[in-house]
């Protein structure tokens, strides 16, 4: 069993094969050595998260971790679906504050699957929309310039001229 | 004393409100790279998706208007903008194509080109769009034209301006390209167009779509690993192709260029198919024995009007359990 140290000094107390769905931990681990009882800092995420995120690795647990490089080559950006399981879309259906913490915690930790799933998500939010409904939903402020806005203009009659 | 009293209450409120920012996170919180990758999950969504077949350059445009963060982000990431739709229809689509162009910065590009029926190409914008897409040849990875004969016809006169038809093919090279599709069928008047694309012009080329097979194709067909054909000569198939390792048919003629009567078996021997999609439209079909005497063990996966049989198995094994065993197993097609 291993202890992780959230940002608001909570302590949380996993087995192993859980927390190192995180390459972040795992790789701290290994520095640390298999016998420290230290509790592994984490400053970047607080205690709610840390649950979410934990309730995620315990369901995930045993599964392959994917390859550190998959997925970023043009090819594979593009055969990429935004299918989401049954599972991950109930455990991501969280308010847009805690999916968007989720996202910067999986990051920062380094769990690509769960990073996968929030970004799968966002992109799911905003498919189909209009710049406008996505400002709405995601409460985004329109702050281009004058000049920008005649640019746009302008491409916005490209698309619309089809 | 009430007034400063009054001022600290308002930094602490004004303290508290930035604090309560703070901690509202937000997709502005996120940073670029991660906004990077779910606009590429956008556009990738919008690739799949056939309702939206024209329209990926939209779903990238309306990403880059939301505001200048998500525009700086959109720019910065060239390969939101490396897919390529031309539509004839629409006007201003030069100067669309250049912004592509411009903002797909070194990455390969994916081209889809459009021109509905009857539609006349000599039109100064047309033009200008024609050649600067071509003078990106080298960064071409995959295209496909969707455009009559005629219309084809008309891109190689763009193309040859006013120098000769037949030098066209040496002015133009596609290092790059692999995916090479024509949706309309192909006239002897296309040739020259065509040439473009010879052998030595495209040296990576392997997946090939096309509506049937002629003789003056000059495509590598050697190469070529992935062909789609929607009519094939069955004795012609194995001679010309030779690398196949994936095979897309759908009608099917014997040596006298007579459709394949239902009962009748076709036999084409391609040893390196790894798998077989026949488009159905009134027979089925199934798969039988290959040389290494496996039978057809129901690999097929029927999907409305088509079916998908990949490499049969005399034991009834999975897919991927037979799908190193029989490399040299012939595949039989029989129309029933």
């Amino acid at each position: 069993m291993i202890v992780l140290k959230t940002s608001d000094n909570e302590t949380f107390t996993v087995e192993r094969d859980v927390a190192e769905r995180s390459v972040l931990i795992k790789n701290m681990l290994d520095d640390i050595g298999e016998n420290s009882e230290q509790a592994i800092p984490l400053p970047n995420v607080n205690s709610s998260v840390l649950k979410k995120v934990l309730e995620y690795c315990e369901h995930h647990r045993g599964e392959p971790l994917p390859a550190a490089d998959a997925d970023t080559s043009q090819d594979d950006t593009r055969k990429r679906t935004t299918d989401i399981s049954e599972w991950d879309q109930k455990f991501i259906t969280v308010d847009q504050e805690m999916l968007f913490e989720i996202i910067l915690a999986a990051n920062y930790l380094d769990i690509k699957s769960l990073l996968d799933v929030g970004c799968k998500t966002v992109a799911n939010m905003i498919k189909g929309k209009t710049p406008e409904e996505i400002r709405k939903l995601f409460n985004i402020v329109n702050d281009f310039t004058p000049e920008e806005e005649a640019q746009i203009k302008k491409e916005n009659e490209w698309a619309e001229d089809r | 004393m009430a007034n400063n009293i009054s001022t600290l209450d308002e930094i602490s409120r004004l303290q508290l409100d930035e604090r309560l920012k703070i901690r509202a996170c937000g997709i502005g919180n996120l940073p670029t790279e991660i906004l990077a990758l779910i606009f590429s999950m956008v556009h990738s969504q919008s690739l799949l998706s056939s309702t939206t077949k024209f329209t990926t350059s939209d779903a990238v445009l309306r990403l880059s208007h939301v505001n200048s963060s998500w525009r700086e982000t959109c720019i910065s990431f060239s390969r939101l903008w490396s897919h390529i739709h031309i539509i004839r229809a629409s006007s201003n689509e030069a100067e669309r194509i250049q912004l592509f162009l411009e903002r797909s910065g070194t990455s390969s590009l994916i081209i889809d080109f459009y021109a509905p029926e009857g539609v006349d190409l000599y039109h100064p914008e047309t033009i200008g769009m024609i050649q600067k897409l071509f003078d990106a040849c080298g960064r071409w990875k995959e295209a496909s034209f969707s455009a009559e004969a005629q219309s084809l016809e008309q891109v190689a006169m763009i193309l040859s301006g006013d120098n000769n038809l037949p030098q066209l093919a040496q002015r133009f090279n596609f290092p790059l390209l692999e995916k090479l599709a024509f949706i309309h069928p192909l006239e002897s008047q296309n040739r020259p167009f065509l040439d473009i694309f010879q052998q030595k012009s495209t040296p990576k080329l392997r997946i090939l779509v096309i509506p049937s097979y002629t003789t003056f194709l000059p495509f590598a067909f050697d190469q070529i690993t992935s062909l789609q054909l929607l009519k094939t000569n069955s004795a012609l198939l194995p001679r010309i192709c030779t690398q196949l390792v994936e095979l897309e048919i759908g009608q099917t003629f014997g040596e006298s260029n007579e459709l394949i009567p239902p009962l009748s078996a076709a036999a084409f021997e391609l040893p390196k198919v790894e798998t077989l999609t026949i488009w159905l439209w009134t027979f089925s079909a199934k798969i039988e024995s290959g040389r290494d005497g496996c039978a057809g063990c129901g690999c097929r996966e029927h999907v409305g009007s088509h079916a998908t049989i990949r490499r049969a198995c005399a034991k009834g094994d999975t897919h991927e359990a037979a799908e190193n065993s029989h490399t040299k197993a012939a595949y039989y097609l029989e129309a029933t």
